[in-house]
């Protein structure tokens, strides 16, 4: 039995791709497969789920989870969940329709699935103890620079009530500090916390025979 | 050596974002400096001085020269002097039934003791009944009210 590896979307594709070639092998490979689908299933459904629901503004676990899927199952997976949960929240969110902004949170949210996939070819085999810190720092940033794309989309939006952008961006920016600063230091306490532990679950869950 | 090269970038990045963090939200702190700034530059524009007289009947009486009011009614200049009014809001307007603790007193069906209102005509010389409930008379600059309070009664 070979274990899928958790370096990136490229190990995932080429493991699937000999899956087609060998009967043997794909009849190996199935019940790690089944466990990685589930687990991904479970995690689209839960994430989906606590990001429709109505909480305070910018209290989210969707960057978490797609930071962590994309840590374990690849760069592909984790921006794939990131960009499919945003995509949905984008017409069901609570807070209503997102319009201009909807691009922008995206792309936001699939670049931290991807990153998540990134960082897990520098930290290897799951994270160590030591990463809590690390983790917290990643989310803060990657919060910071999804904020600052969606204040982008925002700044767009102000420029169709014919605003220039320049004005506009810095009003898009000033007037949601608040609300970021709220949204870094939540995602700050939560990757640093949880991402550690969960990540090493889900490692764990997957080798698990 | 790679470690420390990996944990000064993550210092870095965590000091990056602190300080933008903290400059936009300083930025946002700015903005709402402004804004009641210039609201309250709007407001200071509007600013009269009125005099108002609490008489409370019993020959103790206390002025309040110069009070400072936007826009306001007797009645919410009444509610600037002191916090102590017991009132009442109706179709007909705002009907003040204490203030500093002295009710308004009904002795008979059609006479007793209450607040009521008048106006300084400067002109005649004389406290007026503008006729009209205390919220319904915005005051101008120096204008000078008092609130008495005194016996009534009327007949049908």
């Amino acid at each position: 039995m070979t274990r899928i590896s958790n370096l990136g979307f490229g190990a995932g594709l080429a493991r699937f791709y000999m899956d087609g070639l060998s009967n043997q092998y794909y009849e190996d490979a199935l019940p790690v497969d089944t466990r990685r689908l589930a687990l991904l299933s479970v995690l689209t459904a839960l994430c989906m789920g606590i990001q429709l629901l109505l909480r305070p503004m910018n209290a989210e676990f969707t960057s978490l989870i797609s930071f962590a899927t994309g840590m374990v199952f690849g760069s592909l997976y984790g921006a794939s969940l990131g960009i499919l949960v945003m995509f949905v929240n984008g017409f069901l969110s609570p807070y209503g329709f997102a319009g201009v902004v909807l691009p922008f949170q995206i792309i936001g949210m699939g670049s931290i699935g991807l990153v998540g996939g990134l960082y897990a070819r520098i930290t290897h085999k799951g994270m160590r103890a030591g990463a809590f810190i690390e983790a917290a720092v990643l989310g803060a940033f990657l919060t910071f620079i999804y904020d600052v794309l969606t204040n982008v989309g925002t700044a767009v939006h102000f420029t169709l009530t014919g605003m220039p952008f320049s004005e506009a961006l810095v009003a898009a920016l000033v007037s949601g500090a608040l609300p970021a600063a709220f949204h870094v230091v939540w995602n700050a306490v939560l990757f640093g916390t949880v991402s550690v532990p969960l990540v090493n679950a889900m490692h764990e869950m997957l080798a698990w025979r | 050596m790679g470690i420390q090269r990996r944990a000064l970038g993550f210092v870095a990045m965590g000091l990056l974002v602190w300080s933008l963090v903290t400059t936009l939200t300083s930025a946002y702190y700015y903005s709402l400096y402004v804004e009641a700034r210039q609201t309250f530059d709007e407001l200071k524009s509007l600013a009269i001085d009125v005099n108002l007289l609490l008489d409370y009947g019993n020959g103790t009486q206390k002025w309040h020269n110069q009070t400072v009011i936007a826009g306001s009614t007797t009645f919410e200049t009444l509610l600037t002097v002191t916090k102590n009014v017991d009132y009442k809001s109706s179709a007909y307007g705002v009907f003040v039934s204490a203030i500093d603790g002295v009710q308004n007193v009904a002795e008979t069906p059609t006479s007793g003791r209450a607040w009521l209102w008048y106006w300084w005509n400067a002109t005649s010389s004389k406290w007026t009944d503008l006729m009209r409930a205390s919220d319904a008379y915005i005051l101008k600059p120096n204008d000078s009210v008092v609130w008495r309070y005194e016996s009534y009664s009327y007949s049908f």
